[in-house]
């Protein structure tokens, strides 16, 4: 049985089944891929994954594509340790708790990320014809893109939105630790959805944005004190995956703003 | 077992629920199960009460045996746990990756899409035209999700460019089943088995058949064509779309076609 993941080091959908696979105890193979040379777009990754997004998860041949359907694939195919509530309506309730996050801070992460790193690193300084070019290129979120644009970054506004996004997300984390008592989002068991937000509160974390959970949200701070010191977690952001270490160069003085 | 759902006739993710359950043997409102109605045109989903069954401040909000349960993707697969038969997934695990994979896709890219043309056309001068700036605002600042989709928007909907994009998503998405039944065979999404995937993506066009916009798919991509017209003709389809659930019957006062929209605003 073979098991490839198509992925990058600091993508925190890339991130996310890395956690699981690290959480599975699971062997695999790398194929690391570089959106600047514009390895996701290529025809050969296209035929794997028809988004042209990472990750892809190629077993025995078979490629399986988004996160977090590669997440679930994992579980129903490596039980233990079990990831996944077994009853219905846990299991139900998981299932809701991962859509949104797939709604809201899953989206939401991207808007500080592209104006304080992937937008000047990648975008600033390209031909304004590369740039609508590359956008045109995009199966998907071309609109994001283009809300974007490649100078000015996204609206003040839209970046309010984010971050009160994220703020919400966190205060849901907040509450739900609170009335499952925890120490997981879903109770006592560590789920698939403490695998799949962590990458998205690293990433704001590594942004300078732990305030918004830091100062009085008690249990999301315990809660993501917790997720840092279990192994996966270090295994997953192996060095050089947080964009901070990444880029340094977008983080003169060691904060967001 | 009691099922019971809050819910709207026009709302596409009640829609879907719908569907999914008359294909699991419940056709029936009323009947095999229990409707709330929730009356979106006075935003009864932003009302405390209803906040506290749904945060999310929005429809379909599904309860089993007085267990409380929101998102409709999630709603379809618990919907499949406790109602094995008939399976609307496929039995092995990349097969059920596969139709997720799809599920994913369809709630990322047309089910945003179509919300557009809605409002464009329909929902945004029925519901907004006579308020101020500052009354939009404070309704966009109510909602708990789906803030930016309004602050996108303004009193009048959607200009040229998010309808223009909101097309090219769901010409992407009809592009996509019309390949994969060429790829697979046919006559479903995932080859012979009927899956939830077909009863998720069916409100969604459905819905663009309803506002005018088949011409995105009826021209030239026959697979896609035949497919909806199948999706039309199961049992499941018309206890779902019962008369009065499709939008221009729901608001025949504002109703106007995409060509008529088109040649009025140019696009």
């Amino acid at each position: 049985m073979a098991l490839e993941l198509y992925h990058s080091g600091h993508s925190t959908c890339s991130q996310k089944v890395r956690i699981c696979l690290a959480e599975k105890g699971i062997e695999w193979t790398s194929h690391e891929l570089h959106f600047a040379t514009g390895d996701h777009l290529t025809p050969e990754y296209l035929k794997l994954n028809p988004n042209g997004v990472v990750p892809t998860l190629v077993h025995d041949g078979e490629p399986i594509i988004e996160s977090s359907v590669i997440v679930e694939y994992l579980d129903e195919i490596f039980p233990e340790p079990s990831l996944v509530p077994r009853a219905p309506l846990p299991r139900a309730r998981l299932r809701v708790w991962m859509r949104y996050m797939e709604e809201v801070p899953t989206p939401a992460v991207r808007v500080p990320s592209f104006n304080q790193v992937f937008r000047p690193l990648r975008y600033e300084n390209m031909p304004e014809e590369e740039f609508q070019e590359r956008v045109e290129k995009l199966p998907l979120r071309k609109a994001f893109y283009r809300r974007m644009g490649r100078i000015d970054g996204f609206a003040e506004s839209e970046v309010d939105n984010a971050l009160g996004q994220i703020r919400q997300t966190a205060e849901r984390v907040n509450a739900a630790v609170i009335q499952s008592g925890g120490p997981w989002i879903l109770g006592s068991d560590y789920t698939l959805i403490d695998v799949t937000l962590t990458p998205l509160i690293q990433r704001m974390a590594d942004l300078g944005y732990a305030k918004l959970w830091e100062d009085d949200l008690p249990e999301m701070t315990a809660w993501f004190g917790r997720i840092q010191m279990r192994p996966s977690f270090d295994i997953a952001f192996y060095p050089g995956t947080n964009v901070s270490e990444k880029y340094p160069q977008f983080f003169k003085d060691g904060d967001a703003e | 077992m009691k099922i019971e759902m809050y819910q709207a006739p026009q709302s596409t993710c009640s829609q879907k629920v719908r569907v999914t359950l008359a294909e699991k043997g419940l056709p029936e409102m009323n009947k095999d199960w229990v409707e709330h109605d929730v009356d979106l045109g006075k935003f009864e989903q932003l009302e405390p009460d209803y906040l506290k069954i749904n945060p999310n401040g929005v429809v379909p909000t599904f309860v089993h045996d007085g267990t409380i349960l929101v998102e409709s993707s999630a709603i379809l697969e618990y919907l499949e746990e406790i109602i094995p038969n008939p399976p609307l997934m496929p039995d092995t695990a990349v097969g059920r990756a596969k139709m997720r994979a799809w599920m994913r896709y369809i709630d990322e890219v047309p089910t945003v899409a179509v919300r557009v043309p809605t409002f464009a056309n329909m929902l945004a001068p029925m519901r907004f035209a006579k308020a101020s700036n500052d009354d939009f605002a404070a309704h966009a600042d109510r909602l708990p999700l789906r803030k930016q989709f309004y602050q996108r928007m303004s009193q009048k909907g959607f200009g040229k460019d998010e309808l223009e994009y909101a097309e090219f998503q769901i010409r992407q998405t009809c592009e996509r089943i019309d390949a994969a039944i060429v790829e697979l065979g046919g006559p479903w999404i995932m080859g012979d088995q009927y899956t939830m995937v077909d009863a998720q993506v069916t409100p969604l066009i459905d819905r663009m058949d309803d506002l005018g916009y088949a011409f995105l798919w009826e021209n030239d991509l026959p697979e896609m064509t035949a497919w909806f017209k199948r999706i039309q003709e199961r049992p499941s389809y018309a206890a779902a779309f019962y008369p009065g659930a499709r939008i221009s019957e729901r608001y025949p006062e504002v109703y106007r076609t995409a060509s008529e929209l088109k040649a009025e605003r140019g696009y």
